[in-house]
């Protein structure tokens, strides 16, 4: 009666995983018998091909400003008592403090932060900016909901302005995005749920930060730079609502 | 035996630590001489090792998780935690090796709180979508392979692509996934057989 190799034996000798006279053994065993010769090199051949396989993916672009913003709004908002100080050519210099258990220094230009946060939600929520970005399709859509969304190609400015009028503005374009989801594909309008509660997320650490840090610049630009992106998906999405509806 | 844990993007000559240069990529700086200067509080140096490291780990995100949107937002993820806790790596094993060990535990930390949530079944449409976003993301790759890992139960897809595309030792991921040895191997066993069987469909 032929033993044949079990599974195990196949694998640990394709893997090297065996002692130089077990693996000898199994292979004068595989010269003498078709069958086990026939399973292994099918083996052989899986693995050959799992490892020809791209170990590299190009990574959708636009991350980065999503992780720079995500590092620069955790540093900023674990920054109780954040000491902020003007550096050279326009530099802010963050010095963190003892909370995270580090003491180094972190410098990010203004211009680099308020990039970032601008990006970190558009890019945090995946392909949603993509999404909402395709161009509009050539049916028109109603002309009341197109005005509507009109009058907030300026509302990324009132985040500037003050609470009351990014709440104002806020709420309606909310509004209309919620009367509007169905036409939506689900996935999109799970990809930009996700997305605005990333904005939400952020904008509730930021405010966070400033009640204890209520002077500091760089939250309050970060602060409007959220608000605004805040609206420019909010209005993304109304726009593609229009081009679909 | 295939072993080809190598990483010959990380094989760019070298520089001296500290120095204040202009980080680039055509500086031939090494990806651990940038990881000693992101240590030391230069954020231009870490999205340096961001650009050079990116791909080989949304490579990993993506297969692991069989999906293009969320392998983004875990891989953003995993850079913010390597980020933060950039000052715990001593250099024991080489940067990359850390960095994947701590994007396999972003992304399988995720995954069970979803797995909490709910059941995630892979439908033909999933693996449709999923083929689609792979051959963009990899041109020239095997669409009916990717297909069939991605088609795999999440532990025995993570140590597949592991082992046997990314090319970890047995040891290693079992220290990456903080299972046994034994139960690895017989992971890698039960993936293999699966693809084979999933291809001969």
């Amino acid at each position: 009666m032929i033993h044949h190799l079990s599974t195990e034996q196949l694998h640990d000798l394709l893997d090297g995983q065996l002692p130089p006279d077990e693996g000898a053994r199994l292979r004068a065993h595989l010269a003498g018998c078709p069958a086990c010769l026939e399973s292994y090199e099918a083996l052989r051949g899986l693995v050959g091909e799992l490892a020809g396989l791209p170990r590299d993916a190009r990574a959708p672009g636009g991350l980065w400003a999503g992780i720079e913003a995500r590092i620069a709004t955790r540093e900023g908002a674990s920054g109780a008592g954040t000491q902020m100080s003007s550096g050279p050519e326009g530099t802010t210099v963050l010095s963190l403090g003892e909370a995270r258990g580090r003491r180094r220094r972190f410098a990010f230009t203004m211009p680099q932060l308020a990039a970032a946060a601008l990006v970190v939600a558009l890019v945090s929520g995946g392909g949603m900016w993509m999404a909402l970005s395709r161009p509009a399709g050539s049916g028109a859509g109603p002309v009341a909901t197109a005005q509507r969304v009109d009058r907030f190609g300026s509302a990324a400015r009132m985040a500037a302005s003050g609470d009351a009028a990014y709440d104002q503005a806020l709420l309606q374009l909310q509004t209309l995005v919620d009367q509007g989801r169905s036409v939506l594909a689900p996935e999109t309008v799970k990809t930009l749920d996700r997305s605005l509660r990333t904005i939400d997320d952020a904008i509730a650490q930021i405010r966070e930060a400033l009640a204890k840090d209520p002077s500091s610049q760089l939250l309050n630009r970060m602060l409007i730079n959220q608000q605004r992106t805040k609206l420019r998906v909010l209005k993304q999405a109304a726009t593609a609502m229009q081009a679909r509806s | 035996m295939i072993e080809r844990n190598d990483d010959d993007r990380e094989d760019m000559g070298s520089a001296a630590a500290g120095t204040e240069e202009p980080v680039t990529a055509s500086s031939a700086q090494t990806v651990e001489i940038l990881v000693r200067r992101a240590q030391s509080g230069d954020p231009r140096a870490f999205e340096e090792v961001y650009r050079r490291t990116a791909d080989r780990v949304y490579a990993l995100c993506l297969r692991m998780c069989a999906d293009g949107e969320e392998a983004a937002e875990l891989m953003q993820d995993a850079y913010v935690r390597a980020w933060e806790r950039l000052e715990s790596f001593r250099g024991d094993s080489r940067f990359t090796t850390w960095l994947h060990r701590l994007t396999v535990n972003v992304v399988l930390q995720s995954r069970r709180k979803k797995g909490r949530r709910r059941a995630r079944e892979v439908t033909d449409v999933d693996l449709e979508r999923y083929g689609r976003t792979a051959v963009a993301a990899m041109p020239g790759t095997r669409v009916d392979l990717e297909r069939a890992i991605a088609a795999l139960p999440e532990k025995a897809r993570a140590v597949l692509v592991l082992r046997d595309v990314q090319g970890y030792r047995y040891d290693e991921i079992a220290d990456m996934t903080g299972v046994s040895l034994g139960t690895v191997k017989a992971q890698i066993h039960r993936a293999r057989k699966l693809v084979q069987e999933a291809l001969e469909r």
